[in-house]
């Protein structure tokens, strides 16, 4: 495997359908980081992903993965890598010990020792059918899988919805699919926790696409919007957040603010919040008005109403 | 070569209900197939069959029987191993899998089904045969046999149509459609081979009755074919556009 300093490099990533073009996507997921993709549904998170996974034929663009091409190398860069995906891939059919059979046939690198020690701690019986799993059961399943053959990337389709803070640290590439999404407490937390062993020797990095903020805001370190198929904006989430400023105003404070100042502004009946991307310039320009810390969903949320228009009523 | 060995394993497991269910089919077709035979041989179509002329024309009609039979077990597997799964296929797609080793997973697994029909086929004929010299039946024990397999040719069309074409509505559809003309074309010829009208009784009736039911496996035919294409398709474009 190649030496990288991006888990994932994506530039210029194009896909076109009918009634929808994923355009001109670019961003980077540095080696060892968590990156949150996030989108509403529908923005192209998915189509983002299948792209990666070059489940889909891309139309225009480089896919780097582990440094690495991910169609000129893809056998290579799949062998490195695991999905986690929302909905479980598994026949009800199957049972844990057939699963083990076959994975051991798909990757070189496949640890049956591992999966049977994960279906140990994860209390999953290895010869009931899968059908009859519970969710946390089947989930586990697949996360058991994905860990079992030593995979230096996981990715993670719309999984980030119930990721907590524990996940900071030391992670390499995680790619979900809204893997823990309806899970109980207990059950996450102990998925939770095996995903911060997966990433305690710091080489590895997570991939999390989701449409939920709340957790990513908590767990990431790097993050990338998306809407309608455009990059809204991508970065480390401090200097996004840092960089990034509401500003409190009135109506007619708004007036007097120069709309390239800011990315759009919410009206209310008492007064106005605006967002701006330039936090120093903002407090040098407007010192009379109080400047607040955004949230992340703040930030998207206000992007996305620019699309529309600079200045709403919520 | 592991892979291939890992896919086929994966369709073998996934594979044991619809097998158990052709078998509930193929007794089903087995009772048809009997009820036909002794309403052709036993029946108010003796006389018919007794021709020189007709005894040609319902022995190949038991022909076409028997290539139905086969043809519906061959089926059912070919949907097996080309049923559409988008977790899984997604699943897949995301491993180190090459398209190569898909295909090659699918048609093995094809090429297995058919093998195992052509058998069946021939122990099917072989009862058939044993039993022919000796066939007579009350017709209330034939109604009876006449809906059960009725019931259970339902059934398989209901479960190939929710599992192939995710809607028990799409494929009934496409497979009524197909059924409905195969039908309309073995009535037609049933009436004609009947010669008169006075022939048309109860047993002529349920007798092609019996055949239409034989001859609505030229759907699951068809659906070989759809199945087939999706295969082959599946297999070529792997990474198609969603």
């Amino acid at each position: 495997m190649a030496e990288y300093e991006n888990a994932v490099e994506i530039n210029g990533l194009t896909k076109k359908y009918d009634g929808f073009t994923l355009d001109d996507i670019s961003f980077a997921v540095p080696k060892g980081s968590i990156m949150g993709f996030v989108g509403q549904n529908g923005s192209g998170k998915s189509t983002t992903i299948k792209a990666m996974l070059n489940i889909i034929a891309r139309d225009d663009g480089t896919v780097k993965m582990l440094g690495l091409d991910n169609i000129e190398n893809e056998r290579e860069i799949k062998e490195q890598c695991a999905a986690v995906f929302d909905e479980i891939p598994f026949q009800d059919a199957l049972t844990a010990k057939n699963l083990d059979f076959i994975m051991s046939g798909l990757y070189k690198s496949w640890n049956s020792a591992k999966f049977k020690e994960y279906l140990e701690r994860f209390s999953l019986p290895s010869k009931k059918k899968i059908g009859k799993f519970s969710k946390g059961m089947k989930m586990k399943l697949q996360i058991a899988a994905a860990l079992s053959h030593d995979a230096k990337l996981l990715i993670m389709d719309e999984a980030t919805s119930n990721i907590d803070t524990r996940l900071e640290s030391n992670a390499r590439l995680l790619i979900m699919d809204e893997a823990t999404t309806g899970l109980d407490p207990v059950v996450r937390n102990e998925i939770l926790d095996i995903f911060l062993e997966y990433m305690a020797d710091g080489e590895r990095s997570v991939f999390m696409s989701s449409h939920i903020t709340t957790d990513l805001e908590k767990a990431a370190d790097c993050v990338t919007f998306i809407d309608k198929g455009r990059l809204l904006l991508t970065g480390y989430k401090d200097d996004i957040l840092e960089s990034h400023a509401m500003l409190r105003c009135t109506k007619k404070d708004l007036d007097e603010i120069d709309k390239t100042d800011y990315i759009s502004a919410r009206t209310t009946e008492f007064g106005a919040d605006v967002l701006t991307a330039d936090k120093a310039a903002a407090a040098r320009k407007y010192s009379g008005i109080m400047i607040e810390k955004p949230t992340l969903e703040d930030i998207i949320l206000y992007y996305v109403k620019e699309k529309t228009s600079k200045v709403w009523t919520a | 070569m592991n892979a291939v060995k890992s896919l086929i394993y994966r369709d073998l497991c996934v594979v044991k209900k619809p097998i158990t269910d052709t078998l509930w089919f193929i007794i089903a077709m087995g009772a048809a197939g009997l009820l036909i035979m002794l309403s052709i041989r036993c029946g108010n179509l003796r006389p018919m069959y007794e021709a020189e002329d007709n005894r040609l024309s319902a022995e190949f009609l038991m022909v076409t029987m028997e290539s139905s039979f086969v043809m519906t077990v061959s089926i059912i597997f070919l949907y097996v191993a080309a049923q559409s799964d988008k977790k899984w296929d997604n699943y897949i797609i995301s491993t180190p899998l090459t398209a190569e080793e898909f295909a090659w997973s699918k048609t093995l697994v094809s090429a297995a089904s058919l093998a195992l029909a052509l058998p069946v086929g021939v122990i099917y004929a072989v009862a058939m045969g044993a039993i022919y010299p000796y066939g007579t039946v009350l017709p209330h024990i034939r109604l009876v046999l006449f809906i059960v397999s009725c019931l259970v040719m339902l059934k398989s069309v209901s479960d190939i149509s929710v599992k192939y074409f995710k809607s028990d509505k799409a494929g009934f559809a496409v497979m009524g459609i197909i059924a409905a003309v195969v039908m309309a074309v073995m009535y037609i010829r049933f009436i004609f081979l009947a010669d008169t009208e006075d022939e048309l009784d109860i047993d002529t009736l349920i007798a092609s009755l019996h055949l239409e039911i034989t001859g609505s496996a030229a759907p699951f035919a068809a659906a070989a074919v759809i199945a087939l294409t999706h295969l082959v398709l599946k297999a070529l474009f792997k990474r198609r556009a969603d």
